[in-house]
């Protein structure tokens, strides 16, 4: 954003609080807000001194104090035991103790009117967006602290004021975390932050998780980072104008996004790798396409949240409260390329579990110096692999290369060959519930690939000696990235094969792919089975490799494989031979 | 063949931006790409300076190279810079490209869009012109990716990250 446009627009914010208060000549929503926040109902029980404060029409500046406390979970509801702790808070920047400090300006976003109503068009039908109302309302109590204000009677409360404390809090501190640290400067502004986001969406759409409450509010069960020029996009369908800097957005749902510390550093660390670092959805090699790029922005904020908090356990209250199976632990070590998963959250956990360990081995100031120092200088598609080359090179710098090279050696972190043995398997059944992904042409974001766009891994089969066919199989879903899949309907993916050496790609002057043959397996139903027999099967036994690729525009998600010798004598079923390939 | 290495620079550059362009010139493999100064981090111990590659000036995809200079030595080289040499020239323009965009994202091609602008998407040394659309959405904000050789969609990425 231009400074002349920076000086123009104060945010959106400021576009809903103060328009209607500068008509009163500036008499500003400040000076009402402590009574605001002294009539919500998680406010604590009024101590002594609220006793004896003037009437409510009389407005009186609470202290401004340089060290106020406040109660935040240190960890989240779950950790902790619903145990708050009394911390520290930053100063405040603003003088009526809106939670506002250098480095983060914390908005409710209250379940009210007031919030900015967009109407886009879905096809042919017109849905109406209501965004929740943004307000700061926490304030400190006549003592100057802000331990008055305490958790909610219910968790699901989407108007508290606690979030927003505990928003405050650990958003300074991670911010001073990389700041004080590592000697990150490009994040030393105020980072807006929303607590308790929810919409009212008319009409309500049947999107699973995202049901209307009998207010018609929305529940978010998620936390989000926009990018400044994201939110920009998003802003302008409401008429808003841009934001100065990113946004970090927690949203309320059964769970409150905002409690979990871990899930506010998680966010606040994809800022701090930015939006120039880390964004490759697919990068392509040899071996096809690798999604190492993106699953590692994730994968490192899971660690910089790890380390942070000082604990392994990535969402267990956030997460966990809706589905224990997907908290992440960095403690459970997942390796390439045996843990390949094409969704990057999951894909993350191979690089957040292998920091983990190298933390478990050099202690975690040398780790987190390490992985920051490496990501400082990563690049827009970064994989595994050059991430695992500059981590070595800081590793190296510290006098803990062995110690390090050891751990990625036995998590498979650089230099993986990306291919799975071919089993019988099922994603519904399968650790992480995910299906294997192929990218179509109108997914993977990149064009040239002549005979379909690659998986993001290939599978092999040990042929053994004499075996007469080999039937493979496996299941196709719409692609989208889940099991049920959101891109429509299953469509046939082609498979292709190279004897005793991994399929390959090279991309200097043509794209090449070095296989032995490519087979359009037939589809039944969701279902493509083929049986290879003669020249597709290796002489004497070994290796066939195989590697699935997408030639139509939506994703495929494979939801299934199995794998079946067959002897000579049984009926086959659509048999190729691979004669003339 | 002669190699040519054009590095621009927006800005004055400082030392180390100097350097690392100086260094990108004379080292194969990335003599020949195209490549503009992005942004310098200055940190206590070191200086890295990221340029991200063009084509004939637009920005090539998910294609940069970061340059790390200590003490007034280059220390490290990383990214992916891969010269074009090959070029599928556009075929369909910015308009045609919003709407493609509008109906990947909200299904009619008359829906509200935002930034487009041209872009270069790569893939070895092939180059293939195209467009970035950016999108919003009722709850986030996408970026689709439009081949502007074939005249398709060849991707649509979200901006907001969970």
């Amino acid at each position: 954003m231009s400074a002349e446009t920076k000086g123009r627009v104060t945010g959106f914010i400021a576009l809903l609080l103060f328009t209607a208060a500068c008509d009163d000549g500036g008499a500003s929503a400040d000076l009402e807000a402590p009574d605001a926040a002294s009539a919500t109902p998680d406010a604590a029980e009024p101590t002594p001194d609220a006793a004896t404060e003037p009437a409510p029409d009389v407005f009186v500046p609470r202290p401004h104090l340089a060290e106020p406390q406040g109660n935040v979970f240190l960890d989240d509801p779950l950790t902790n035991e619903w145990e708050t702790s009394v911390v520290t808070l930053h100063e405040t920047t603003t003088d009526d103790g809106a939670l506002t400090s250098e480095w983060v300006n914390v908005f409710n976003c209250l379940n009210e009117d007031g919030g900015v109503i967009a109407m886009p068009m879905l096809g042919n039908f017109q849905l109406t967006v209501q965004m929740c109302h943004e307000v700061q309302v926490a304030r400190p109590g006549p003592d100057g602290h802000y331990t008055h204000i305490v958790p909610p009677f219910l968790e699901s409360d989407p108007n508290d004021l606690f979030a927003e404390v505990q928003m405050y809090h650990h958003v300074n501190l991670v911010h001073d975390y990389f700041k004080d640290v590592h000697g990150l400067t490009e994040l030393d502004y105020p980072m807006t932050a929303l607590v308790n986001v929810q919409v009212k969406l008319d009409p309500p759409l049947p999107i699973p998780g995202f049901e209307a409450g009998p207010d018609g509010w929305v529940q978010l069960p998620n936390a989000a980072f926009f990018p400044e020029e994201a939110w920009a996009q998003f802003a302008a369908q409401f008429g808003l104008p841009p934001r100065d800097g990113d946004l970090i957005l927690f949203g309320q749902a059964a769970p409150d996004f905002s409690y979990d510390a871990r899930v506010i550093y998680h966010e606040y660390t994809h800022a701090v790798v930015g939006t120039e670092r880390l964004q490759a959805a697919a990068v392509p090699d040899a071996w096809g396409l690798d999604n190492s790029s993106a699953s590692m922005n994730e994968g490192l904020a899971d660690y910089f949240a790890g380390t942070l908090a000082g604990g392994p356990e990535i969402g267990v209250y956030g997460i966990g409260e809706l589905q224990p199976n997907l908290v992440r632990r960095l403690d459970d070590p997942r390796r390439c390329p045996a843990d390949l998963v094409d969704e990057i959250h999951a894909q993350g956990r191979i690089v957040g579990s292998t920091m983990w360990a190298v933390r478990d081995a050099v202690g975690a100031e040398v780790a987190d110096a390490i992985a920051y120092g490496a990501l400082e200088q990563f690049g827009v598609a970064t994989t595994h692999d050059g991430a695992a080359e500059l981590m070595l090179a800081e590793a190296s710098e510290r006098g803990v290369e062995a110690e390090v090279r050891a751990v990625f050696e036995a998590f498979g972190f650089g230099g993986c060959e990306r291919s799975l043995e071919w089993s019988a398997w099922s994603a519904a059944t399968s650790r992480d519930q995910l299906p294997h992904v192929v990218e179509g042409r109108g997914s993977g974001g990149l064009a040239g690939f002549p005979d379909g766009v690659p998986a993001y891994k290939q599978f092999f089969i040990d042929v053994p000696e004499g075996t007469h066919a080999v039937e493979l199989g496996w299941q196709v879903g719409g692609g989208g990235g889940a099991i049920g899949g959101l891109g429509g309907s299953p469509r046939p993916i082609d498979l292709a094969l190279r004897k005793d050496a991994p399929i390959q790609f090279s991309y200097l002057g043509s794209i090449q792919m070095a296989h032995d043959a490519l087979i359009d397996g037939p589809m039944e139903g969701s279902r493509q089975t083929i049986t290879l027999t003669g020249g597709c099967l290796p002489d004497g036994g070994g290796r066939l490799h195989t590697l699935w690729l997408n030639p139509n525009d939506n994703a495929m998600n494979v939801l299934s494989m199995n794998v079946e010798f067959i002897d000579a004598g049984q009926e086959l079923t659509n048999p190729f031979d691979c004669a003339g390939e | 063949m002669l190699l040519l290495l054009t590095v621009a620079l927006f800005a004055p550059g400082d030392a180390a931006a100097l350097q690392a362009k100086t260094w990108l010139q004379s080292h194969a493999p990335l003599a020949g790409a195209e490549l503009k100064r992005a942004d310098v981090r200055l940190r206590r111990d070191r200086a890295i300076v990221r340029f991200s590659q063009t084509w004939r000036g637009k920005p090539v995809l998910d294609r940069d190279v970061t340059v790390t200079v200590r003490g007034g030595e280059i220390t490290r080289v990383n990214g992916h810079a891969t010269p074009i040499r090959r070029f599928h020239e556009a075929t369909i323009d910015a308009a045609q490209a919003r709407r493609l965009a509008a109906k990947a994202v909200h299904g009619h091609e008359a829906a509200a869009v935002g930034e487009v602008r041209e872009v270069v998407l790569a893939l070895g040394d092939l180059g293939t012109a195209g467009f970035e659309v950016q999108v919003p959405k009722v709850l986030g904000a996408v970026a689709v990716r439009i081949d502007a050789h074939a005249g398709r969609v060849v991707g649509v990425r979200d901006r907001v990250l969970r």
